[in-house]
């Protein structure tokens, strides 16, 4: 292998100039579209997030469900509640292995804080078809304000691996 | 090529144990070769390993087929992560910092003993997580692991065995520049591609040393001595280790790349500036690209996502863009010099197919 010349610090040449300019101006671009697409998008990753313990947040998931649920209806055979709370109000969904509980019902065109927290591993929130991800983990609460946008049934699948039952974690979220 | 005369020894008085290659006309240290050797075995070894591993999954996620049950489909999975994604990979690695520190430099290996350490401590750590995988259903964890999925001691007692032996490695491909260097093997600064294995060297050092942060906490954490461990802290520190263990590869990639240009076309570097300015960039910038994958994790600003996500600016690609201008342009003018100048892509097709070299350098 051939060892540079003594001085190999050169200015750069006219083509290397040019090149490096256009991937340079490129690389602002594509940073300036960040900050402008959080500002001016309609969708972006919450940050809101709070300390919580599994026992402290199943408490609040369970006076919750009690405060205003409204039927029920059955996941993989096993019957869960489907709880609807008035507009503005604070929402909770908890994740355990291998189960979203409980079924949310939201009303569309209004807005929600959506509480996410795990009960003992840690639990991907994916929110099918529209494909809504967060990463859920024991001890955090994630809080989401989300305005629902159209009227459905929409499947919550888990995307992380969260041992052997893992691909039978599902759950549901209706909006009307 | 400034080869030294073949007679002449490695270090006065002591008897000459090397070969010149026939190809290159490098002169290989015969210690250095055994290495080298040991080194890429094992990786096409874990290679094979990963390889079955993914052909079993993908005829299980093929839904016509479905092969695995859940346990053996996920068991795979985590032994195809780490044997790909870690054991594979590095293997190789090291494998290219051995011969970039002695043949490329015409000196010889000046810490073989230790090398071997570090080798045998990667083996051993490579088939252990290989055995635990395969033959203990706690340790069904995937190759992130993500605590508090908890796997049996033994698993993240072989990714610390094997990265304090990729450490070792790596140090003595320091020790080989130090001592090529005051032996005189070569005059003034680093030749380019070894200035790239360095940048991966260097690149190396920080990945495993994260590495080991997030590990070793979790082998204390399994052995019950630690008590709680944070999901988010383990995430931050794995994935310091997880996502650059492929930048490494990466720099290695583009070092190599210029190697092969110029064993094969014959390049001189345009401009050394230029491509050492790109390397630099990967150096500093590259491994915050680490953080896209917490990119929807709870408790970080959009702040710290964009500036970590983008590189800072994307400077590290700016790297990238620029290893892609100077490779391609200095085997043009490297082509054209040599009298391929038949249109304007004449240059880029003499020896193809020929040359089993040419093929591989346009492979990258």
């Amino acid at each position: 292998m051939l060892a540079p010349e003594k001085t190999w610090w050169k200015p750069m040449g006219r083509m290397e100039k040019t090149w490096l300019t256009v991937a340079f101006v490129w690389c602002v671009f594509l940073t300036l579209m960040m900050p402008l697409w959080y500002f001016m998008g309609k969708q972006n990753v919450p940050a809101e997030t709070y300390k919580t313990t599994p026992s402290q947040f199943n408490e609040t998931v369970n006076a919750f469900v009690e405060q205003y649920k409204v039927g029920e209806d059955t996941i993989n055979g096993v019957t869960l509640p489907v709880v609807e709370a008035p507009p503005g109000s604070d929402v909770y969904l908890r994740a355990s292995t291998w189960q979203w509980y409980p079924i949310l019902q939201f009303k569309k065109g209004e807005t929600y804080r959506l509480h996410i927290s795990s009960m003992d591993l840690q639990h991907g929130f994916s929110l099918q078809p529209v494909n809504i991800n967060l990463q859920v983990l024991p001890g955090y609460d994630y809080v989401a304000t989300i305005i629902p946008t159209s009227t459905g049934e929409f499947t919550i699948v888990c995307n992380e691996f969260c041992s052997l039952g893992h691909h039978t974690m599902i759950g549901k979220i209706i909006v009307k | 090529m400034a080869a030294l005369a073949p007679t002449t020894p490695w270090i006065k008085g002591a008897k000459a144990d090397y070969r010149v290659c026939g190809v290159t006309t490098l002169k290989v240290d015969m210690q250095t070769e055994r290495l080298i050797i040991a080194n890429a075995v094992m990786a096409v070894v874990c290679l094979v390993l990963g390889g079955i591993a993914a052909l079993l999954i993908a005829l299980t996620r093929w839904q016509a087929i479905h092969l695995l049950d859940a346990t053996w489909f996920y068991r795979l999975l985590t032994l195809h992560g780490v044997d790909m994604l870690v054991a594979w990979i590095v293997f190789f690695e090291m494998a290219g910092l051995h011969f970039g520190s002695t043949a490329l430099l015409n000196a010889r290996h000046a810490a073989p003993k230790l090398a071997w350490s570090g080798f045998i401590l990667m083996a051993v750590g490579g088939l252990m997580a290989n055995f635990v995988i395969l033959f203990d259903p706690k340790s069904i964890v995937t190759f992130t692991a993500y605590v508090p999925l908890k796997a049996h001691p033994l698993f993240y007692l072989s990714y610390i065995l094997f990265a304090v032996g990729a450490l070792i490695t790596v140090i003595t491909f320091f020790i080989n520049l130090v001592v090529a260097k005051r032996e005189k093997r070569f005059e003034g600064s680093l030749p380019l591609a070894v200035f790239g294995l360095m940048t991966a060297a260097i690149l190396a050092v920080y990945t495993l040393l994260e590495g080991a942060a997030a590990i070793v906490p979790a082998f204390f954490w399994s052995l019950g001595i630690l008590p709680d461990y944070d999901p988010g802290i383990y995430r931050n520190f794995f994935w310091g280790f997880g996502h650059p263990a492929q930048q490494v590869n990466l720099a290695a990639m583009v070092a190599i790349w210029y190697m092969l240009a110029q064993m094969t076309v014959g390049i001189r570097p345009l401009n050394e500036k230029f491509s050492r300015l790109a390397f630099i960039l990967y150096l500093f910038f590259i491994n915050l690209g680490s953080a896209h994958h917490l990119l929807v994790d709870p408790g970080l600003s959009f702040a710290w996502k964009a500036v970590n996500t983008s590189y800072a600016m994307y400077l590290a690609v700016l790297g990238s863009m620029m290893h892609a201008f100077s490779i391609p342009a200095a085997m043009e003018v490297a082509q054209r010099a040599k009298g391929h100048t038949k249109g304007l892509f004449g240059w880029s097709r003499n020896d193809r197919g020929t040359n089993p070299a040419s093929a591989l350098l346009s492979c990258p």
